[in-house]
């Protein structure tokens, strides 16, 4: 059954539905939180919030308007933007343009590794990859997610490659 | 081919939506442009890499607590309708606009302005009012906690 025939079934009055939702996304939502405020707990609570929005909000879902998943992601990026606002601390590290540059030796074919340098990618450039590379978005998707143009995703993600590229003194 | 043409339909293949046949061109590009092909190799092995990156695992107890908290979030009580009528009115926006105005009369209309006689000395508790105000406004918004506002903004599908 896809995503939209669940939240039809779900604004229908389907509990089951909802819960079928939830274990669907419940890890990728986390994982998107979590690699985007980089903190665990942060990140439980975002996905958390996420899902009672989806709850209370699943009749605004337009499925004219985009997959359920683009639309879940969006929720995600609009919490973790509220939760950093709040708190910046969880942000210094992403932040951190300087931090990408690492004396040691590294291995990009492990994905551990690139995904520990993926992480000191600035935020900017780290959320399209994340979003493309990690949850399967398309440039389109990840453009509406973040309000900006598919162009300038484009740029992001190459950008992003380019900051990783350096990371391993290639 | 040029390289800038090249580096374009590259961002293609790092995102996955190049076609074969521009995967294609990038690597016969890459065979007869050595500066392309240093500059880009690198970049096209850590995409391939990011396949093999997993998921996190989710937290243990993460699912217990999320229907711990449904159960609380379903269980909140209704806010009255004129609650519902202040956390409608009170974004950001409502409030700047409302501190404004009343700021704005409050210059004009001053109470205690009779009192002084002054124009100069009317300034300073009018600007304290406008900040009180806000603050005030800062205090009322703030007190309705995140679990109330998102149930405020519920609608609840069980009802349908």
């Amino acid at each position: 059954m896809t995503d939209e025939q669940l939240v039809e079934q779900m604004n229908e009055g389907n509990r089951e539905a909802f819960r079928e939702l939830y274990e669907r996304y419940k890890k990728g939502v986390y994982n998107f939180a979590l690699r985007f405020l980089l903190d665990k707990n942060a990140a439980e609570d975002v996905a958390h919030d996420v899902f009672l929005l989806m709850h209370d909000n699943i009749y605004q879902f337009d499925v004219s308007r985009g997959k359920f998943s683009t639309w879940l992601y969006s929720i995600t990026y609009h919490e973790c933007c509220r939760i950093r606002k709040r708190n910046k601390k969880f942000f210094l590290l992403g932040d951190n343009e300087e931090g990408i540059k690492n004396e040691s030796n590294h291995n990009y074919n492990d994905a551990i590794d690139l995904e520990r340098a993926l992480l000191r990618v600035p935020e900017k450039y780290r959320l399209p990859i994340v979003m493309i590379k990690l949850h399967g978005l398309t440039s389109a998707e990840c453009a509406s997610v973040l309000g900006i143009s598919e162009t300038n995703v484009k740029q992001r993600v190459f950008r992003a490659f380019k900051m990783l590229k350096e990371y391993y003194k290639i | 081919m040029n390289c800038k043409k090249i580096e374009r339909i590259f961002i293609d293949v790092l995102t996955g939506e190049a076609s074969e046949n521009d995967a294609q061109l990038v690597q016969e590009h890459f065979s007869g442009c050595s500066q392309c092909r240093d500059q880009f190799m690198p970049m096209l092995a850590m995409n391939k890499t990011f396949r093999n990156i997993t998921q996190h695992e989710i937290p243990n107890g993460y699912d217990e607590r999320f229907w711990q908290k449904l159960s609380a979030h379903k269980a909140a009580p209704e806010l009255s309708p004129p609650l519902k009528f202040m956390v409608e009115i009170f974004g950001t926006n409502v409030r700047l606009a409302f501190i404004s105005i009343v700021g704005a009369l409050l210059s004009v209309f001053s109470p205690i302005e009779p009192l002084l006689n002054n124009y100069q000395w009317n300034i300073i508790p009018t600007f304290l009012l406008t900040i009180s105000l806000l603050i005030i406004t800062f205090i009322i918004k703030q007190s309705f906690s995140w679990n109330t506002l998102i149930f405020y903004r519920r609608k609840t599908y069980e009802n349908k």
